[in-house]
């Protein structure tokens, strides 16, 4: 699934495809180069963070499931940003459908 | 001497060790098992990562701050302190006059951390990143 | 909570309290230091966010060694290149690397 794709989802604002350094390799969206640049840095080590967070809870509570871990969300009052795999987006709260949003997001990462 | 080897000499000093990015790839010496070393490892990366998240965070709203790169961290318990500092950690037993000498000789044997510590960390990845960590 | 006393600390540069969530309550920072109320701001967060992870791996770790230690925890500190942070409970301090007294630095946030 294309960037695009993404982008037209109600809500959508920004979305990114960024590399293991944690730069951008695609984009769209309104964000402006500097800041799609910031997003992509920070869903890269949100991504790290995550996965040794599900690794820890996988080791003591010793039940599967949780690795490899799959995204993240971070709802604010407003916006929400999400992140699966090497894909990250920022949505609109009163526009989003989260659900909808995070299965096209599991699509686009798996390309 | 290796600095593992040092910080062992010392009298309080449980186990200590290199960790590496998913646990998977470790050395230690000292009263750990092999599950026990392994599950320290995970916690190690665990929390490095952490703290260097946050640093990026500190530092992009206050720049040279003086935070970054992160150097390790310390997390203190009633009788078991762990610290660790680049991919060195070390489990000490709590008490006076032990975590200053052990901090003194970590942060001098393994120098200042630069920003590639991740970058090494990841490039040691082996093994099946997939595999259960149970 | 003693601020007076944590500043006492060889090295402090800055010591804080604040509520469970995060939010900076109080704070004093050494005259000249290069810490800003920003930065107080944002450590307060991020020592909340790792005292509760260093919990959680706390209880995790002695769950499942069967190897007591670790709790109650009394601290966490992160070493950054200058300075260091140290926090338990509601309270944390900043800490000079060069002068640091660890040892201190956790007796002191554990009694303030």
């Amino acid at each position: 699934m294309s960037l695009k794709k993404i982008l037209v989802l109600d809500g959508v604002t920004a979305v990114c495809r960024f590399g293991d350094d944690g730069g951008v390799i695609e984009a769209e969206g309104l964000l402006s180069q500097e800041w799609m640049d910031h997003l992509a840095k920070y869903a890269q080590w949100y991504r790290r963070v995550v996965s040794s967070n599900t690794d820890l809870l996988s080791l003591f509570s010793q039940m599967p499931g949780w690795v490899p871990s799959r995204g993240w969300i971070v709802k604010g009052a407003a916006t929400t940003v999400c992140g699966v795999g090497n894909v990250v987006c920022l949505v609109d709260n009163a526009e989003g459908s989260l659900n909808q949003l995070m299965q096209a997001l599991g699509k686009a990462a798996h390309e | 001497m290796h600095i593992v080897k040092q910080l062992m000499a010392i009298p309080g000093v449980i186990a200590a060790g290199e960790y590496a990015y998913r646990g998977d790839r470790f050395s230690y010496q000292g009263e750990l098992s092999d599950e026990f070393a392994r599950m320290a490892s995970i916690l190690c990366r665990a929390n490095t990562l952490t703290v260097n998240l946050q640093s990026e965070i500190i530092d992009a709203s206050a720049e040279n701050c003086g935070c970054r790169p992160v150097q390790g961290w310390i997390m203190r318990g009633a009788q078991v302190t762990l610290c660790a500092v680049g991919n060195y950690f070390a489990f000490i037993e709590t008490r006076d006059e032990l975590l200053n000498d052990v901090m003194t000789i970590m942060r001098a044997k393994v120098g200042d951390v630069h920003e590639d510590l991740l970058v090494s960390l990841y490039a040691r990845l082996g093994g099946d990143t997939n595999e259960p960590l149970y | 909570m003693n601020l007076d006393k944590m500043m006492e600390v060889p090295g402090a540069m800055a010591a804080f309290t604040y509520t469970d969530k995060g939010e900076l309550q109080s704070h004093q920072l050494r005259e000249g230091t290069e810490l800003t109320l920003q930065v107080l701001d944002m450590l307060a967060r991020s020592c909340v966010a790792n005292l509760a992870i260093a919990g959680m791996e706390a209880r995790g770790w002695e769950a499942l060694t069967g190897q007591a230690g670790f709790q109650p925890l009394e601290g966490f500190s992160l070493i950054g290149l200058e300075w260091s942070v140290v926090a338990n409970g509601t309270c944390g301090m900043v800490v000079r690397n060069r002068d640091a007294d660890y040892e201190a630095a956790f007796d002191a946030v554990q009694s303030a």
